[in-house]
């Protein structure tokens, strides 16, 4: 027992003070970046630093080549080793990785690993873009990307000018489970500000905080538009086919055939397209003003 | 030297055995008998020491049954029952092996391997010690696990040890209950005690040295060996019309429903 | 059958060393010996590890898979234990709750400790959580057990089941438990029901190896009284052995066993299906050589399927339970048709 006792203690005292010491890391040039968040992994592209990402997670889908490069898994099913094979020279997320012993196991191991925060708001997405541009030395394209969403924002709140109404808005990413209806908006994220901007309301309905609801709840919240994510579009084939969902053919917005299809990615957080997102939003949500038709 | 004083066992006030008066002593073979309900097994199951009595005193050598380590009793008696369900194949040779299991900690030693094949061959199984024993049919099984009760209360100590045969060969065919009861009879002698639960009249009348005869919890009647066997006791036990006859050139009674 | 026991002890175990060296030098990220002479040497002499590679492989790998060997070895011969105490082959941790409940009961710690915040979580959770994890494995095999059993025998069907549903109730509360935890990190606790070695620690590796010694110890002495109780509840009180009592026992010390290494790694399911089962056709039922084959029986398989579950899409990672859950499921179906003619056995006393 002794002698298992010291295996222990010794155990201990390695881990404890067993840290490899990080390389000085000039962030600036070329190195082997994984990135283990979509939007950290969207703008880094959007900044002319895709070609250092060696690896990212299943979840960042843009752009395509994204999904070419080798995947290290789902960000909250993470494997150390995995990721430590591609050799990184620095790992980025943005705090929301598991399984928790993950990040104490890269640290462990010396891994330099920096956490940049979220993108929830058009504010802090280009807060995030200019940290991203100064780490990564790419100020310049950081600059102009804030640039161009400053000047569609310009262009949403000129066309808003002409704008009366305020239609209610639901988005709804429709079964990856059969039936379940999992209603994106009403939940203080990133698609309730885009619609906000966009110049639309979004539609109340009564959500106990729960993660799914019901279609009479969809009914009863009745939204003048619906904005379908692509995998629910695409899996019903068609506007006329997604209107006959349960739930969904009772609203204003089916009988008025107002449900339009937009990629999900686009509306979880703030990046550097969402400014034509935004835009692409108003021409949905108010076609015919043609104040945004330039 | 078995003896009972004024036995009784109840359940939830239900008395399945009453008031039960006996002394059994080796070398003779009791049979109890009775109908369905009369509390054979239980007495059976009382004398093995499963169950506890609630009222009177249960004797072993005099001392009373309660006072006996399992273990201890365990080289004293051995039990046979109607039937195993057995649900991982095992060799014939290591059920055999289980009734030695009383007398060692870890592993057997070579007196537990030689009783083994002894009783084995005295069964007539010895070729079968390697087969499965899931393959063997209902009576072959039977003989495996009658060596087993053989084994373990083999041994040349010369201590009182008795077996008991709770309904033994009540589905096997002809063949193998004679065997069966066959040997049951010759391992008798002045240390050794059989007591069994039989359901077939003449079976005991050919081999019991004793029969106890039970309804509804009591010993009705006792019959020894060459007593004449009336037909009010059949009458009064099996609640049956019964027609006996004698055997005569063998000395005996039969009796047909 | 006496003839090839002779061999066979040995040959597990040169396959298991074989398996264990494997499963150390392949891994997503390559390392070489050399690397790891200089891990094991730098350790020795109390330095610090002097490469990347060296810390991967004592910081990384070899907890991992020391904890997956041991793991293995803890549930194949719950499985052994179950089976003997059910009476029955296809009795197995996953089937009949326990590590389901093991799972609840982890889950709902580990929840109701992040509502109080992730420092709270730090203290508390390595000693509640394997603690709670026990309860409630306890729990769901007591229930298990108590349903499916009366004196004569322990019917399949009652087993199988009251099982089933056991295993239902416990699942969708780990799920409960996870759609109720406020911390994004609770929230994914996907990994309770599917199993990962990918969080493995000296620390973990530790605690299981302790209780798992003590238990197995417990087990093999134990050994013969197990084979006494194929024969029957009864009979195995006919020859002496204190039956209630080793009940108790084998219930408790087993699903300690099993809840503590599930509530580090998760549920892995079939284990203790697949590995008796293999076993008994190699070294027979008598437990004590059953329960050392299927130590390192157990070691062997869980350790391929962890390297499974690491290189076959590499760098990313298949849930370990996906891996014996595929293999488990035909060797399940397959024993419940061998079953069926095992029980016919006797069938015209029945």
């Amino acid at each position: 027992m002794k002698k298992y006792f010291l295996f222990f203690v010794l155990i201990t005292a390695i881990i404890s003070c067993g840290r490899f010491n990080k390389k000085e890391l000039d962030t600036k040039k070329d190195i082997r970046i994984v990135s283990v968040s979509k939007h950290l992994t969207e703008m880094l592209f959007a900044l002319g630093k895709g070609h250092d990402i060696v690896a990212c997670d299943l979840t960042s889908s843009y752009p395509d080549s994204a999904k070419l490069l080798p995947t290290v898994g789902y960000h909250r099913a993470l494997n150390a080793e995995g990721i430590i094979s591609r050799h990184p020279d620095i790992v980025i997320h943005s705090n929301d990785i598991g399984p928790a012993s993950v990040l104490p196991q890269l640290e462990k191991v010396g891994l330099n690993i920096k956490a940049f925060s979220g993108a929830n708001t058009l504010d802090s997405a280009k807060i995030l873009l200019t940290e991203l541009g100064k780490f990564f030395g790419a100020e310049k394209q950081a600059d102009s990307l804030n640039k161009k969403l400053d000047n569609d924002l310009l262009n949403v709140q000129a066309a808003q000018k002409n704008i009366k109404d305020s239609p209610t808005v639901m988005i709804i990413h429709y079964g990856q489970a059969n039936n379940v209806y999992f209603v994106m908006s009403g939940r203080k994220g990133a698609g309730d500000k885009m619609i906000a901007y966009a110049g639309g309301k979004i539609a109340n309905y009564d959500a106990k905080g729960a993660r799914q609801i019901s279609a009479e709840a969809i009914a009863l919240a009745n939204p003048d538009i619906i904005i379908a994510t692509d995998y629910g579009f695409d899996k019903m084939g068609s506007a006329e086919k997604f209107k006959t969902i349960p739930g969904v053919n009772l609203t204003s917005a089916a009988k008025n055939n107002r449900i339009y299809r937009f990629e999900e990615h686009d509306l979880v957080y703030f990046g550097p397209r969402s400014g034509e997102n935004i835009l692409k939003l108003m021409s949905l949500i108010h076609p015919t003003k043609d104040a945004f038709k330039k | 030297m078995i003896d009972l004083i004024n036995c009784s066992y109840q359940i939830q006030n239900k008395f399945l055995v009453k008031e039960i008066n006996c002394s059994i002593s080796p070398n003779e073979l009791v049979v109890i008998m009775g109908s369905n309900g009369a509390g054979k097994s239980t007495l059976l199951k009382l004398i093995s020491g499963l169950l506890k009595v609630s009222t009177g005193e249960l004797l072993i050598d005099n001392k009373s049954i309660n006072k006996y380590p399992s273990i201890e009793l365990a080289i004293k008696r051995a039990v046979l029952s109607q039937h195993y369900e057995i649900s991982f194949p095992l060799t014939v040779r290591e059920i055999v092996l289980m009734g030695r299991y009383p007398y060692f900690k870890t592993n057997p030693n070579q007196r537990d391997f030689d009783i083994v094949n002894h009783v084995m061959k005295l069964m007539g199984i010895s070729e079968f010690a390697n087969r499965k024993y899931h393959t063997l049919s209902g009576g072959e099984a039977q003989k495996v696990q009658m060596c087993r009760v053989l084994a373990q209360i083999s041994g040349t100590e010369k201590k009182n040890k008795f077996l008991l045969l709770d309904e033994p060969v009540s589905h096997l065919d002809i063949k193998y209950q004679y065997y069966l009861l066959d040997i049951a009879k010759s391992i008798i002698n002045p240390h050794t005690t059989v007591i069994a639960v039989l359901h077939d009249i003449n079976l005991a009348l050919k081999f019991a040295d004793r029969i106890l005869f039970m309804k509804e919890g009591q010993i009705v009647h006792q019959h020894q060996k060459n007593d004449t066997l009336e037909l009010s006791v059949i009458k009064k036990v099996f609640d049956v019309d019964a027609t006996i006859i004698d055997v005569h050139n063998e000395n005996r009674q039969w009796v047909c429903f | 059958m006496h003839s090839r026991n002779k061999y066979l002890f040995p040959l597990l175990m040169v396959m298991l060393v074989i398996v264990l060296l494997a499963s150390i030098a392949f891994g997503a990220v390559s390392i070489s010996i050399h690397d790891m002479e200089l891990a094991v040497i730098n350790w020795i002499k109390g330095k610090e590890p002097g490469s990347i590679y060296e810390s991967v492989f004592l910081q990384i790998r070899l907890p991992r898979i020391l904890l997956c060997a041991i793991t293995g070895s803890i549930l194949s011969v719950s499985g052994v234990l179950m089976q003997g105490l059910f009476r029955n082959p296809i009795v197995e941790p996953g089937l009949v709750g326990t590590s389901a409940g093991a799972a609840l009961g982890a889950s709902f710690v580990f929840v109701f400790a992040s509502w109080f915040g992730a420092e709270i979580q730090s203290i508390v959770g390595p000693f509640l959580v394997p603690l709670f994890a026990f309860m409630g494995a306890l729990t769901a095999t007591f229930i298990v057990y108590q349903l499916s059993n009366n004196n004569t025998r322990v019917s399949l069907t009652s087993l199988l089941l009251v099982g089933v549903a056991i295993n239902a109730v416990a699942l969708s509360g780990t799920g409960f438990m996870t759609y109720l935890a406020r911390d994004p990190q609770a929230r994914s606790i996907s990994f309770w029901n599917l199993g990962t070695f990918s969080g493995a620690n000296w620390f973990q590796v530790e605690i299981v190896f302790l209780v798992a010694l003590v238990v197995l110890v417990i087990s093999f002495q134990d050994a013969k009284k197990l084979n006494a109780f194929i024969l029957g509840e009864e009979e195995a009180g006919y020859l002496g052995i204190d039956t209630q009592k080793l009940k108790r026992k084998i219930l408790v010390i087993n699903t300690a066993m099993v809840a503590i290494a599930t509530s580090f790694v998760g549920v892995i399911g079939f284990m203790g299906l697949i590995v008796p089962h293999v076993m008994r056709l190699l070294v027979g039922s008598d437990h004590r050589k059953l329960i050392p084959a299927s130590i390192i029986g157990g070691a062997i398989l869980l350790l391929f399927a962890d390297m499974g579950a690491r290189l076959l899409l590499a760098p990313a990672e298949i849930p370990i339970g996906i891996i014996t859950s595929l293999v488990g499921a035909p060797v399940y179906i397959l024993l419940l048709k061998r079953n069926n003619f095992i029980e016919k056995k006797g069938g015209e006393f029945d």
